[in-house]
């Protein structure tokens, strides 16, 4: 186990370095830099500038630096903030992004599954088809046009929900309900491929010999889907959720676009436009280490869950 | 990217409006076969467009600038039978080419920093770094020259229009509109003017009638990130609308009409030759409790033209005396032409004569900093809980991509007439959320409006709009053949229909332009 932890644990490594050599070199060969402006250049004050920031020496001395500078845990300072350093811009907003996740999180397994089982009790009767129609939905419509949809029902005609903005505490009604538009957009097509995953896993275990044993028993159904199928049956539910837990805190830039959300996505997007290669690089690394923690845990998960699997 | 085809929906749909837009239009005003632009063409060695080189035409990303383009792309097509390429460039990408001379015609805009024809015939002198099109005139440059030392204020306009005249007649750009500013505001703002700087300062706005929040606190949208607050570093209009809150300078924007009233000065002298100012400074504080002075002034702009400051728009300071050489490093911070003759005195030396001059200490370049604060805390002394200020607001909090919330300075010098006791602004850069937040009353008031709403929002009580010190032009790259034949530059700008661009594209109350000056920045008929 703790072999199998650390081998995992320095190709991670390895592949942040690699991923942050190789952004490093594409966001510094993309056209324009951090002191482009509409107005013009004058050499001179764009020399003044770049040697600020260390961006006059050598590509491969930047490099070095920059990694360096990551070993020892300093992102840099940020160009289009200045006076700030990449790290206190982005983890609030991680943060940010994180909670937005995580009730994601929450709402796309706690429906999808709901959806999974019913329509698996119920195959190929209505609940089966009236949740297909659901997922079907779910997978097909994209976050920019699910966002302004939620927006229109809830805010313009409905008028219950805020069409923007992010909760100021978490302790009030009024602000925390600013949180569900976006939740349930992000979460729709988590929701939709956990309940397919959900009854086919959930259909595939109820046609298996203990649970013909267990009915023949005279186990109740409610007890018999709940208790004894449920277990086995989430095992594929289980091998999404670890993707879908990094896709929901890294995926969210529309959404947080969209709501005007000052998460990790937004600092992205806005990195991207204004060439702040702090940022770019700052939200590269963090997005990259969350997938790798994440494909670990769900790994670790297994072994958990499945005694079959042993992690060696 | 899930926005990208957003984005490509929205300009396939948009082209196609602007073209049954210019067949609509054909039918009713055919353009004149045998008109001065096809007979240009025809000297320059193109009859009817034949032999005309494909050329490109760049512009950045967004619903106005491609509809334009699109429009423009048709004007020739079909007035000049020629074919031009349209290149839709990512923002920073498209400044990047455009720098670099990799371009034929591109897009470009201009707002002027103050109201004065040299706010805009600069760009096309030969110092310009804002000027990509590769032309210059010798006589140009000698008219400049002398509107810089001419005193009669009446024959300096006279020698600047000459210039401009010039410029026109030489066509290394194509003037299309004069820019409007469009203030989007619940009804219940009241004491907000507008002015042709679209600057507006909160002190005396109030919230009063039907809908007016009950806390007080007003709420506008920024639609981009300042991201810093620094003055010497700021270098947006954005950046001046927000920090003439924090901080005051020798000069600041009278309330009403955005027009430079006396801020920290409170009267000043000019020498015979216009080129030395003495500014009077009347007592102020900074929020630490300090007094203002006039050595904060000489610290402060030493700091701008300070190379190891690194200030982005360094260059404006250019016409105080050795600026210039400061920041090429030639000089030191100590040489600029400014000094404090005692706590309360201060003498400008400028390179050369600037009626506009006063304007330009708006800017916040020009403001004041406190230097132990600065000294102290280093490039964090503009953290909320480091900064020492002196304008009438205060920070509450910042949030970057988020709330910034804005209260009274209790430390102001006139602390007493600063009535609006609290603002808030939100970043939002998506215009149609930004519109959903308006709408919501989450916030009451937007400079920007998504192209589809505009005229439905036009309609409503508490818009707002009028001329803005700003031009919308394209420049050519006239190293390029066969932009090298001032007949092809004209025969391009007079086929462009700039009636249509303004009143039938952007109907939001635009001029059409033909020339560089827009009619803010001249003097009134």
């Amino acid at each position: 186990m703790l072999v199998f932890l650390a081998r995992r644990l320095l190709a991670g490594v390895l592949t942040l370095f690699a991923i942050s050599t190789l952004s490093f070199f594409i966001v510094r060969f993309a056209p324009g830099s951090p002191f482009s402006s509409e107005r013009g250049t004058n050499a001179e004050v764009r020399r003044n500038e770049e040697r600020l920031y260390g961006y006059d020496r050598p590509l491969p001395e930047q490099y070095a630096r920059n990694i360096l500078g990551y070993l020892c845990g300093n992102l840099g300072p940020s160009t289009s903030h200045r006076g700030r350093d990449v790290a206190e811009l982005i983890l609030p907003s991680f943060g940010v992004s994180v909670k937005l996740g995580a009730v994601s999180f929450v709402l796309a397994l706690a429906s999808g599954l709901l959806l999974g089982i019913l329509a698996s009790a119920r195959q190929n009767a209505w609940p089966d088809h009236v949740a297909s129609s659901v997922a079907t939905l779910g997978i097909c419509l994209p976050n920019f046009l699910l966002g302004p949809l939620l927006v229109m029902v809830f805010f313009t005609w409905l008028g219950w929900l805020e069409p923007t903005g992010w909760p100021q505490g978490w302790t009030s009604w009024t602000e925390l309900k600013k949180v569900l538009l976006p939740a349930v957009t992000l979460s729709c097509v988590h929701m939709a491929y956990i309940s397919r995953l959900g009854r086919a896993g959930m259909l595939d275990v109820l046609h298996k010999d203990f649970i013909r044993t267990a009915r023949a028993k005279g186990v109740a159904e409610p007890a018999l889907l709940l208790k004894h199928a449920l277990k086995n049956g989430i095992t594929p539910v289980l091998t999404y959720t670890g993707p879908m837990a990094a896709y929901l805190v890294t995926g969210s830039i529309v959404v947080e676009k969209i709501f005007a959300i000052p998460g990790m996505g937004t600092h992205f997007i806005a990195s991207a436009i204004n060439r702040d290669y702090g940022i770019i690089m700052g939200c590269v690394l963090v997005y990259s280490t969350l997938v790798i923690l994440f494909n670990l845990a769900v790994d670790l998960l297994y072994a958990v869950m499945d005694p079959r699997v042993r992690v060696t | 990217m899930p926005w990208a085809t957003d984005f490509g929906m929205r300009s396939i749909l948009s082209s196609v409006s602007t073209l049954l837009l210019l067949l609509g239009c054909g039918k009713a005003d055919p353009p004149a076969p045998g008109g001065e632009a096809p007979k240009l063409l025809a000297d320059a060695g193109y009859p009817g467009g034949k032999g005309f080189p494909k050329l490109t035409l760049t512009y950045n990303r967004g619903d106005v600038h491609h509809k334009i383009a699109t429009a423009v792309q048709e004007m020739w097509r079909t007035r000049l039978g020629i074919e031009v390429e349209l290149r839709n460039m990512e923002f920073t990408a498209s400044i990047e080419q455009v720098d670099r001379g990799d371009f034929e015609i591109a897009r470009r805009a201009w707002i002027g920093e103050y109201t004065d024809p040299h706010a805009f015939l600069d760009l096309f002198t030969r110092d310009s770094h804002s000027n990509p099109t590769g032309w210059g005139s010798d006589e140009y440059e000698r008219l400049i020259g002398s509107s810089q030392v001419e005193p009669d204020p009446g024959r300096r306009l006279e020698i600047l229009a000459r210039a401009e005249r010039l410029l026109v007649e030489e066509a290394p750009f194509i003037p299309i509109y004069h820019y409007v500013a469009h203030n989007y505001m619940k009804p219940f703002i009241r004491g907000v003017h507008h002015n042709v700087r679209d600057m507006h300062p909160l002190q005396n706005v109030r919230l009063e009638g039907e809908g007016a929040p009950g806390d007080g606190v007003l709420v506008f949208n920024s639609s981009e990130e300042p991201g810093t607050i620094d003055p010497a570093l700021s270098r947006t209009v954005l950046g001046v609308k927000i920090l003439m809150h924090l901080f005051e300078g020798l000069l600041s924007y009278d309330p009403k009409d955005a027009s430079p009233a006396p801020g920290l000065a409170e009267r000043w002298e000019v020498s015979p030759e216009g080129t030395t100012w003495t500014f009077h400074l009347r007592p102020g504080s900074w929020s630490s409790g300090d007094p203002v002075t006039a050595h904060d002034f000489v610290y402060a702009w030493r700091r701008v033209a300070d190379p190891k400051t690194g200030s982005t728009y360094a260059h404006r300071m250019y016409l105080v005396k050795n600026a210039r050489e400061i920041v090429q490093g030639r000089a030191k911070p100590e040489t600029l032409g400014i000094r404090a003759l005692d706590e309360r005195t201060l003498e400008v030396e400028l390179m050369h004569r600037a009626p506009y001059f006063p304007q330009l200490l708006c800017l916040s370049l020009f403001y004041p900093v406190h230097r132990a604060t600065v000294e102290k805390h280093g490039a964090a002394w503009t953290r909320p809980e480091n900064i020492v200020h002196n304008g009438p607001y205060r920070i509450a909090s910042w949030i970057p991509h988020d709330r910034k919330v804005f209260e009274k300075n209790p430390r102001y010098r006139d602390a007493a007439g600063v009535t609006l006791e609290k603002f808030v602004f939100l970043s939002i850069t998506d215009d149609a959320t930004a519109f959903q937040a308006f709408e919501s009353g989450q916030c009451h008031w937007l400079f920007r409006a998504p192209l589809e709403r505009m005229e439905q929002l036009q309609k409503r009580p508490g818009y707002m709009r009028g001329p803005y010190n700003g031009s919308y032009f394209y420049v050519f790259n006239t190293r390029k053949k066969p932009l090298d034949d001032v007949r092809v530059r004209k025969a391009l700008s007079l086929a462009v229909d700039r009636d249509i661009i303004a009143g039938q594209i952007l109907r939001g109350g635009e001029t059409p332009a033909a020339r560089l000056v827009p009619p803010t920045s001249l003097p009134p008929k």
